[in-house]
């Protein structure tokens, strides 16, 4: 919300510097986004118009050019009428600019001497000899940085610049020379219109409904300094009789609605210094009657709505809406009702949907001389539920639905009033009508004990209670209470039900900052839970293996998926954003083949990347979805390194990664239930070797999968190159079992090599399983070490693989037959399988 | 000598030498002296030659080996005269003690020249890269979010996980959120399908405080955790990703107060962006917290006489967002608000990691890209 540094002034009544009232708001609470310097170095002055000369127009079908001289595209150039305009100012009156930034430049000051300037104007059409006109000389400022030279326009030389409303940004009209009649010639035209000023956009959080106002602003900074808030009085709208036969129905709805009816008014523009102050506050200026209500919603924060008296019939009724029912809002929308929408009604229909927007049946128009003015409470659920089914925000909803109180109606009636009177609107008071309930009365009890023990500090009661009265509660501190405060909060306050709510406008009146700091006792020993720091570890060591981390969103595109050949989602979200976010991703590898082909895209071909992430499975009870931490990960393009020879990623650069995850043996490789997205000769499923170490009912289930992406998976997605990808349920992997420890050795190893043709048909882990079995007690370990192929072989359906058998003992150094024995009896174990020594 | 290098005993026994022995036999030549100086000086000399470690062992053997020429000289002992045999043994010795001596002092050339020949290579270019390739990467988010969790462990929190899908229930209403508040406006939701009405509709967290509610259920005070993770909100644009990073973190205890909050921030402030940092607490609004606070730091970014991006001159950053845990809270949750107080606090994982490393644009951090992921080489830090 914006307020105006000016009018804060007025209400607090002393000067205000801005940076000081920013600090001071946001120390208080009401944070202070921007500070902006309204009509800064502008140096546009009064000048009167000394002559006019029209010049011809434009040609029928010349092409129509923006002019910089007013600024803006020509909406309608037909009706536009350019001229030559001679204009005086006062002598003297450019040598002392009261905001001049910077001196201007001498070559630009062609005439700064001068008393009378000639300027091109696009029109002048409703411009007369002797109009005060804003005008702004050469080498002068229109606003900070926007200096305007003297130049050629349409062929003819012009000095300076006519201003137009838009030009001064103070209403959105860009055609109209701006006149001002009444200020003497050579006057500033920034303090002719009250131009200096700040506007401080504030961040008001939601429960602060009182400060969506200047009288709550100033209220806040009164407070802020140590005293009460004076509110300035309205006009006298007492009148005898009604304004109207008012009735209220819906009484849950609507805590209190006061009517005035005033008459004799005269629809017209508000003076330019209003339309300024309005539009830097971000309110479109319309008319002095509908000015005089939005001024009166930005002075108390309290809305206000004025009808045409003379289009409403019979009673007016604050009903809600029948199922069906229609209305036409100001801003030219339709909208059929809903029942339980709350609607102000005469005899003829919906007049106002309540706190959102007015019809367009009852609009003030420039015909209007009657007016029915209304300030009402309407429930916060009832305004915010019709406003977001019908997408309408306005000034109103934004702060009713915030809960505003009920019982100071007739003082915001009384404000509109006198703006009405101040914008020469006129007319009268011709009626009064009031529905205002007692509110109910919420008493809380503040215990300074507790205000200490709570914020680590005390403060004296005293203290507190002048804290809270500056917010307008009432405090007392009755016997009974031992020492605790008996507070009363304002009704607009409605945001203050409990101690702790009068705790914190207590320490923030005292300032946050004037609390110390200390640090309380440890409670807990500082843990990781499990599963994070087995995330971390698996993390770290695929980091250390040259993979990227990559965090993906947890949903994707059902497209996707099934482009990716992965099971549906069984999550679908509501209201995605995009149809390519509409389900919760069932695995994480379709969002690493998406990275991936972004990544080609941008041609970077090569990549190894891995994510940790959760994904969304049907549970056994599927009211919610079972969420479990996958791992996955994708290798593509050149294996890393370079030095051996440059090769693509394989299958077994995938399976490596699940090595670095799980302790050897513990996961078993299979090519049973291959997933429809892999390439079915070069890939496996990985299982628990032991069964029920991952125990469930049913079936076993993989714990994961690794391999080559399926050749027509690839073509489909459009991606390039071989694609290795694998993905594991982090959660289901075996883990380090506590054992016996392995001591270090005393005594060497011995080691013999093993090579063999093997048949394509024999496994290596079959062949390796037969040669440990066959090694004895002191065989340490079978590694295969050398695997080669050729022509040759492969005619004979085999390949070549070697082991290297490490023997120890843990008694003694082993002797050299001893091992070759038992090197011979593995041999022969696997010449056993079929497998052929190599020698 | 031979021109293979291998010893010729007839030379061994040069009669005329100088210095020889008279060596008398039975059946050998009349009378043969054996020159024992010149035998040494002869070893010495092809011992001195051997250019490789196994010439040497061969050359060495056969002067001073088992079957080398000066056992076989010492098995003709026996023929000797009394007599001379003293002598004949002492020549023996000094000739065995000089050629080992000579043995020694080859080794120690051959290894030297081997030592010397392995140095005196041609350089490697020590510019080209090493063998395996680049490094891994670190996900900036999650760095700064496992480093965050370290710290707030090293004040006795402990890291805990929650889920990313809730029921509106334990992400609103039970943080007090009143149902259909404007509050629930800053934190547009996704909504997940199946669930119930009302407080059992499923969505996708739009705040880590829901950690708050599943620990609150699960045990009773005293307590300090602390929880990072993905949340989810109906935003998309330069500032704003539908899904980002935070963390959560709370401490509820008999006695706690806001002194307590401000001490705490205070630390971790300072260990993460250093203890010049200055600390300012100022109102603000969460509905599950009051008194609510923003807390700003300091503008670690800002250089003398220059424009800051980062803090837009205000001089102060926005880091977190906290407070005292809110009556509203406790209650559902069984907790008796008179007995205990909290404070908890939520921070933007994201946005610290965007402060930290220069990231302009929210997007960047979600898009993977290798080259973006390349600023965040393993070593550099990503915690444990």
């Amino acid at each position: 919300m914006r307020v105006s540094r000016t009018w804060l002034e007025q209400l607090v009544g002393e000067p205000l510097q801005p940076a000081e009232l920013a600090a001071l708001l946001t120390a208080g609470g009401l944070e202070v986004e921007s500070v902006t310097h309204v009509a800064a170095g502008c140096e546009a002055e009064v000048a009167e118009i000394i002559s006019l000369t029209p010049l011809a127009g434009p040609a029928p079908g010349e092409a129509v050019k923006a002019s910089p001289e007013v600024g803006g595209p020509q909406r309608d150039a037909k009706a536009l009428v350019p001229g030559r305009v001679q204009v005086r100012t006062a002598p003297g009156a450019g040598d002392a600019p009261g905001v001049v930034d910077a001196e201007p430049d001498p070559a630009l000051v062609s005439s700064s001497d001068s008393e009378t300037f000639c300027v091109i104007a696009r029109a002048i059409n409703d411009l007369s000899v002797g109009d005060k006109v804003a005008f702004v000389r050469p080498g002068r400022q229109l606003k900070r940085g926007q200096r305007i030279a003297a130049r050629k326009v349409r062929g003819e030389h012009s000095e300076g610049m006519l201003c137009s409303a838009a030009d001064l940004e103070i209403a959105d009209k860009p055609d109209v020379v701006i006149t001002l009649p009444g200020h003497a010639v050579g006057t500033l035209v920034a303090e002719a219109l009250r131009l200096e000023d700040h506007i401080l956009e504030l961040g008001v959080t939601p429960n602060r409904a009182d400060a969506l106002g200047h009288w709550g602003v100033a209220r806040d900074v009164c407070a802020l300094r140590g005293r009460p808030f004076e509110m300035p009085a309205g006009a006298d709208i007492a009148s005898d009789t009604p304004a109207i036969d008012l009735k209220v129905e819906a009484r849950s709805a609507c805590e209190g609605y006061a009517a005035l009816a005033w008459q004799g008014v005269s629809v017209q523009p508000s003076p330019w210094e209003i339309q300024a102050l309005l539009t830097r506050l971000g309110q479109r200026p319309v008319s002095n009657v509908v000015d005089a209500t939005n001024l009166a919603l930005l002075e108390t924060g309290h809305p206000v709505h004025a009808f045409d008296r003379a289009r409403l019939k019979g009673t007016l009724s604050v009903r809600t809406a029948a199922s069906g029912e229609t209305i036409a809002l100001l801003d030219d929308s339709q909208h059929t009702l809903e029942a339980g929408d709350l609607v102000i009604a005469d005899a003829q229909g919906p007049q106002a949907l309540a706190g959102v927007m007015g019809g367009a049946t009852s609009e003030v128009s420039a015909a209007t001389t009657a007016l029915l003015i209304e300030a009402a409470h309407f429930a916060p659920e009832s305004v915010r539920r019709t406003a977001k089914r019908l997408g309408l925000h306005t000034d109103a909803s934004h702060r009713f639905e915030r809960g505003l109180g009920s019982q100071g109606l007739d003082a915001t009636l009384a404000v509109c009033a006198r703006w009405l009177e101040h914008l020469g609107a006129g007319g009268r008071s011709a009626g009064h009508t009031r529905f205002a309930p007692a509110a109910s009365v919420r008493t809380i009890t503040l215990r300074p004990a507790r205000f200490a023990a709570f914020m680590g500090r005390p403060v004296a009661a005293e203290r507190m209670a002048a804290h809270l009265r500056h917010l307008g509660c009432e405090v007392t501190q009755p016997a009974e209470l031992e020492g605790a405060l008996k507070v009363v909060p304002p009704d607009a306050r409605r945001d203050l039900t409990r101690e702790v709510d009068l705790i914190e406008e207590v320490a923030r009146l005292e300032g946050y900052d004037t609390f110390h700091a200390a640090l309380p006792a440890l409670v807990g020993a500082g843990s990781l839970a499990p599963m994070l720091r087995r995330e971390a570890h698996a993390a770290a060591a695929l980091r250390a293996r040259g993979l990227g981390e990559a965090v993906t969103f947890a949903f994707t595109s059902s497209a996707w998926l099934k482009s990716t050949r992965a099971p549906a989602s069984t999550w679908p979200l509501h209201n995605p954003l995009t149809d390519d976010r509409d389900v919760l991703r069932p695995l994480l590898y379709p969002s690493l083949l998406q990275v991936l082909l972004d990544a080609q895209r941008r041609q970077q071909p090569s990549a190894g990347l891995f994510e940790i992430g959760t994904v969304f499975t049907e549970a056994a009870s599927a009211s919610r979805p079972e969420e479990q931490i996958h791992l996955a990960w994708v290798l593509s393009g050149a294996a890393p390194g370079w030095l051996d020879g440059s090769r693509d990623v394989d299958f077994y650069d995938a399976k490596a990664i699940v090595e670095l995850l799980a302790p050897a043996g513990a996961i078993t490789f299979r090519d049973a239930e291959l997933p429809a997205w892999l390439h079915p000769k070069q890939s496996a499923t990985l299982w628990a070797s032991e069964m029920g170490a991952t125990s469930g009912q049913g079936a076993p289930q993989p714990l994961g999968w690794v391999g080559v992406l399926h050749p027509e998976v690839r073509e489909a997605l459009g991606l390039r190159g071989t694609i290795v990808i694998g993905e594991v349920a982090l959660a289901a992997l075996p883990g380090v079992q506590a054992g016996a420890l392995q001591e270090p050795p005393r005594f060497p190893a011995a080691e013999r090599d093993l090579a063999f043709e093997v048949p394509q048909t024999l496994r290596a882990e079959a062949l390796a399983a037969a040669l440990r079995a066959a090694g004895g007690e002191t065989l340490v370990s079978v590694t295969p070490f050398d695997l080669y192929e050729d022509e040759t072989l492969r005619a004979a359906g085999c390949r070549s693989l070697a082991f290297r058998c490490v023997f120890r003992d843990a008694s003694r150094t082993l002797k050299d037959d001893e091992v070759t024995a038992a090197a011979l009896a593995m041999r022969l174990a696997g010449e056993h399988l079929g497998a052929r020594t190599r020698l | 000598m031979g021109e293979n290098g291998k010893p010729q005993v007839s030379s061994a026994a040069n009669p005329a030498h100088h210095g020889s022995t008279r060596l008398p036999g039975v059946g050998e030549p009349s009378a043969e002296f054996v020159d024992f100086e010149a035998l040494a000086r002869e070893a010495s000399e092809r011992l001195a030659a051997t250019a490789t470690q196994d010439a040497l062992r061969f050359e060495a053997a056969r002067w001073v080996g088992g079957e080398g020429q000066l056992r076989r000289l010492f098995e003709r002992m026996k023929h000797i005269a009394p007599a001379e045999r003293k002598a004949f043994g002492q020549a023996i010795n000094g000739a065995k003690q000089a050629i080992e001596a000579a043995v020694l002092e080859a080794e120690t050339r051959l290894r030297r020249e081997s030592l010397a020949r392995e140095l005196d290579v041609a350089p490697l270019d020590i510019t080209l890269p090493g063998r395996r390739g680049a490094p891994g990467t670190f996900h900036p988010v999650l760095a700064t979010g496992r480093e965050l969790l370290d710290l707030f462990r090293s004040l006795g929190f402990e890291a805990v996980s929650g889920p990313l899908v809730d029921t509106y229930g334990h992400n609103f209403t039970s943080l007090g959120f009143p149902q259909d508040h404007p509050a629930t406006d800053m934190q547009d939701s996704f909504f997940v399908g199946g669930g119930g009405e009302g407080d059992a509709r499923l969505l996708l967290r739009t705040h880590t405080s829901n950690v708050q509610v599943q620990e609150m259920h699960r045990r009773q005070p005293p307590m300090a955790v602390v929880s990072a993770g993905a949340v989810f909100r109906r935003d998309d644009d330069i500032t704003h990703s539908p899904m980002f990073y935070q963390l959560e973190g709370f401490h509820i205890a008999e006695g706690i107060s806001f002194a307590h909050l401000r001490g705490t921030l205070t630390r971790f402030v300072h260990a993460l962006f250093g203890a010049d940092r200055a600390v300012r607490l100022r109102p603000s609004y969460f509905p599950f917290v009051e008194p609510g606070a923003e807390l700003d730091i300091s503008c670690p970014f800002c250089e003398p006489n220059r424009s800051c991006r980062v803090c837009k001159d205000s001089g102060w950053v926005e880091v977190l967002g906290c407070g005292m845990i809110h009556p509203s809270v406790f209650e559902p949750a069984g907790i008796d608000y008179e007995r205990y107080s909290g404070f908890a606090f939520g921070l933007g994982v994201d946005r610290l990691a965007m402060l930290r490393y220069g990231v302009r644009d929210i997007r960047w951090l979600y898009a993977n890209d290798p080259a973006f992921l390349a600023n965040f080489p393993a070593y550099a830090t990503g915690g444990a």
